[in-house]
């Protein structure tokens, strides 16, 4: 299946009371590409991504994951086989972090803490936080949460990961840790939709960028295309604010 | 009028208060269980039970504990005494603990619901993993206190013909004629109990900071 269409929306709309988050919106996301999505704040970025798992439901239209209609129903299907990284790490804070990303695998999956263990442990030394598995979030640097929330995230061994603004909370010397670990997914071939502003990220590790605005996607493209050939005037704009540091 | 020796007073207002204590492990482990129930089905907004679990609040909330137990007592016509205190009681303050858990659950930041849900576990997984472990911690001093008041509570049990420390106290006042005595004893013993009560909610409470406070920064 590799390559094929791994998430459709179709003509969803999600109204939170009289505003529309997403308007008509349709887009297409494919089995092993990183997929960055940046755009405005109140674009409607991480409401879709929170869509994709009904963390919100939508109001009309369809979202298709893995070929599954997205729905109620469904739900717990497609979030057990849907990562998600969010921009406040929402960490458990009364588990160590090794409790944090067994307790999925466990839970949900029904997988043996035995098995589940000795793969939290490696995907931990691939983020480089072996020594932290006991700690608490408490315990753990901004930079140190999130990885260990990547790792969460990891150990269900999912089809899709969705990161939202994952660096949007971090102090600054701390995103490039990040990011490092986000670009190693992205080589190994994982699916990955990024909500994000860091262009240095998408340039490097996107296969595609989409631009957001008004709850439609305006403008998708390759990694190089979007930077050099944008069509959209509000792409340009943005791209201009952006980049102009 | 008699003149009784404080010890024979001592031993029989003891054995009222016997009773009195064989209600409380019965009604804080109900009221805790029932409680935690109710407490987390209301926050689940379901349509009917919604309702049914606000008015049960309203209600509880709006009458003295006293007339609970007399309706329990005559309506309902449970004719045990021991029962009736306990349905009475509980009925009573599984009210109080059902709000303290609510309010529990709902100061959880909503990333610690999204994050579990976000994982595949189910409401019921994410209220027990994820959710409880953390509000217990925080609930505690209010619900210690709600079993406090349920303690002093427990004096009103008489009028559903328990044979508890207050009854006795009222019988021995008849034959000794010295309310100042008997109550005050009475009085020295709830305070004992509500005490205890007291200490266990701050072991309990030390306890839980030393294995939580390391995770739960607040």
């Amino acid at each position: 299946m590799k390559g094929g269409v791994l998430v459709e929306f179709k003509d969803v709309t999600k109204r939170f009371g009289d505003l529309r988050v997403m308007d008509n919106f349709n887009a297409q996301f494919f089995e092993g590409e990183t997929h960055v999505v940046c755009g405005r704040s109140g674009a409607g970025k991480s409401t879709m991504l929170r869509c994709i798992n009904w963390l919100e439901p939508i109001n009309s239209g369809s979202i298709l994951f893995e070929g599954i209609s997205v729905n109620a129903k469904t739900a717990r299907e497609v979030r057990k086989r849907v990562g998600m990284v969010f921009q406040h790490f929402n960490l458990f804070p009364h588990l160590t972090i090794l409790r944090n990303a067994i307790l999925g695998p466990v839970q949900a999956l029904k997988e043996s803490p035995r098995e589940v263990i000795p793969r939290a442990k490696k995907l931990f030394d691939r983020v480089g936080l072996t020594d932290k598995i006991d700690a608490y979030p408490a315990q753990l640097s901004g930079g140190q949460k999130q990885r260990a929330a990547i790792v969460r995230a990891l150990a269900m061994n999912p089809d899709l990961i969705t990161f939202d603004e994952p660096t949007s909370a971090l102090d600054p010397e701390m995103i490039s840790e990040v990011l490092d670990v986000m670009k190693k997914l992205s080589q190994e071939g994982r699916s990955m939709i990024v909500v994000s502003h860091e262009m240095g990220f998408a340039k490097e590790a996107a296969d595609r960028i989409s631009f957001m605005d008004e709850g439609k996607l305006v403008e998708t493209k390759s990694s190089n295309d979007f930077f050099e050939n944008p069509e959209h005037d509000g792409t340009r704009q943005f791209l201009r604010q952006i980049l102009q540091v | 009028m008699y003149e009784i020796p404080v010890g024979s007073l001592l031993r029989q207002l003891g054995l009222g208060t016997l009773e009195t204590l064989k209600l409380l492990p019965v009604c804080i482990g109900l009221t805790l269980a029932l409680g935690t129930l109710i407490g987390a089905l209301h926050t689940l907004r379901l349509p009917l039970l919604n309702q049914i679990i606000t008015a049960y609040v309203f209600v509880m909330r709006g009458v003295p504990p006293l007339i609970v137990l007399l309706i329990v007592f005559f309506v309902a016509n449970i004719a045990d005494a021991f029962l009736a205190a306990i349905i009475g009681l509980s009925l009573y303050h599984t009210a109080y603990i059902s709000e303290v858990v609510r309010g529990g659950i709902m100061a959880m930041p909503r990333g610690q619901f999204e994050a579990a849900h976000s994982l595949g576990l189910s409401t019921f997984q994410t209220l027990r993993k994820v959710i409880f472990p953390q509000i217990w911690y925080q609930t505690l001093p209010s619900i210690a206190g709600q079993y406090i008041l349920l303690a002093k509570d427990t004096s009103l049990v008489s009028v559903v013909g328990m044979q508890d420390v207050m009854r006795i106290g009222k019988q021995l006042m008849q034959v000794t004629a010295n309310p100042f005595i008997v109550y005050f004893f009475i009085g020295v013993f709830y305070y004992l109990i509500c005490t205890s009560l007291q200490q266990v909610s701050i072991r309990v409470e030390d306890g839980m900071r030393k294995r939580y406070a390391r995770g739960v920064t607040r």
